[in-house]
C-alpha cells in the first residue's frame, strides 16, 4: 500500500467515525449564554467576617482583663 | 485482498480560503452560520486529532463539544497568523491533554501508559478500518498526531511542528517513520490474510 493511499483510508476511516456533535454544541453554547454569571463578590465582604471576628476578640480581650 | 483506491482530494477541501478572520468575526458577534461554516470545515479535522492523543472515542467527541464550544466563545481573540485550523488544534491539544493529566491523577498511570480499548466497527470499509487499527496499535501517541494532521487535515509538516512544537526535521522523520512501520504492520496483515486463504 502506498503513502497517499495509506493516508487516504486513514481519512476515510476517521471521516466514517466523525460523530456530528453540531446541534449539541450549539444547545451547550446557547444554555452557557443564558446561565447569568456569577456576580463576584465584593472584597470587602470577603474581608468583613474576619475583620469582625477580630473585633470581637479584642473586645472579649478587653473585657476579660477589666 | 486490496484494490487501488481513488486518489482522493478530501485533504484539499479545508485550504480553500473558506476559512479566514471574517469568519471568526462573525462567530463572535453570534452568527451561527459563520459557526457552522467553521465546524463544517474543521470538524473532522478535530476528531481525528483528538481521537489520536485520546484514543477513547466518547472522550474525543466530548472534547470536540468543548473545542467547539470555546472556539465560540473565543473567536474575538482570534488574530490572522497562521492557519485558522492551527489555532483550533491548539484548543483542542489543550483540552485533550488537561483530560489526559486529569485521567492520570484519577488512576494514578502515567500518561503514556493510558490505553483504552478502541473498536472501530462502525468503519464499514474493511480496509480503512485496517489502516485506521494500525494507526493505533503500532504508531505512538505523537507519531499518530503527525500523521493525522497531515492526513486528515492535509497540514503540511512545518505547520504541524508548530502546533505540536517541534523542529521541522523531527517532524519529518517521525512522519517516514511512523509510515513506515504502518507500511510494515499493513503489509503483514496482508500476508497473513493471503496465507489463510491459500
Amino acid at each position: 500500500m502506498q503513502e497517499r493511499e495509506i493516508e487516504c483510508r486513514l481519512k476515510n476511516a476517521i471521516d466514517a467515525q466523525m460523530p456530528d456533535c453540531f446541534e449539541e454544541i450549539m444547545k451547550q453554547t446557547i444554555t452557557q449564554s443564558v446561565e447569568c454569571p456569577k456576580k463576584e463578590k465584593n472584597v470587602v465582604w470577603k474581608v468583613m467576617p474576619f475583620a469582625a471576628c477580630i473585633c470581637l476578640l479584642i473586645v472579649l480581650i478587653f473585657l476579660n482583663k477589666e | 485482498m486490496f484494490v487501488s483506491l481513488p486518489v482522493n482530494e478530501g485533504r484539499e477541501e479545508i485550504d480553500k480560503g473558506v476559512l479566514n478572520q471574517e469568519l471568526f468575526q462573525k462567530t463572535a458577534m453570534g452568527d451561527t452560520d459563520a459557526f457552522h461554516t467553521i465546524y463544517i470545515c474543521t470538524a473532522n479535522s478535530v476528531y481525528g486529532f483528538l481521537l489520536s492523543i485520546i484514543k477513547n472515542k466518547e472522550d474525543a467527541e466530548d472534547l470536540m463539544q468543548e473545542t467547539y464550544i470555546r472556539v465560540r466563545e473565543k473567536a474575538h481573540l482570534y488574530q490572522e497568523q497562521g492557519k485558522p485550523l492551527a489555532w483550533i488544534f491548539t484548543i483542542a491539544k489543550n483540552l485533550a491533554y488537561m483530560r489526559l493529566r486529569e485521567r492520570r491523577k484519577a488512576v494514578f498511570i502515567e500518561i503514556q501508559d493510558v490505553d483504552m480499548s478502541l473498536d472501530f466497527s462502525d468503519v464499514s470499509n474493511a480496509e480503512d478500518r485496517m489502516v485506521l487499527e494500525a494507526a493505533f496499535r503500532v504508531l505512538n501517541r505523537e507519531e499518530r498526531q503527525i500523521v493525522i494532521l497531515h492526513a486528515i487535515s492535509g497540514l503540511k509538516h512545518k505547520e504541524i511542528g508548530q502546533i505540536l512544537k517541534k523542529p521541522l526535521p523531527t517532524i519529518i522523520s517521525k512522519y517516514n517513520r511512523a509510515l513506515k512501520k504502518l507500511k510494515k504492520e499493513i503489509g503483514e496483515r496482508e500476508e497473513d490474510y493471503a496465507g489463510k486463504r491459500n
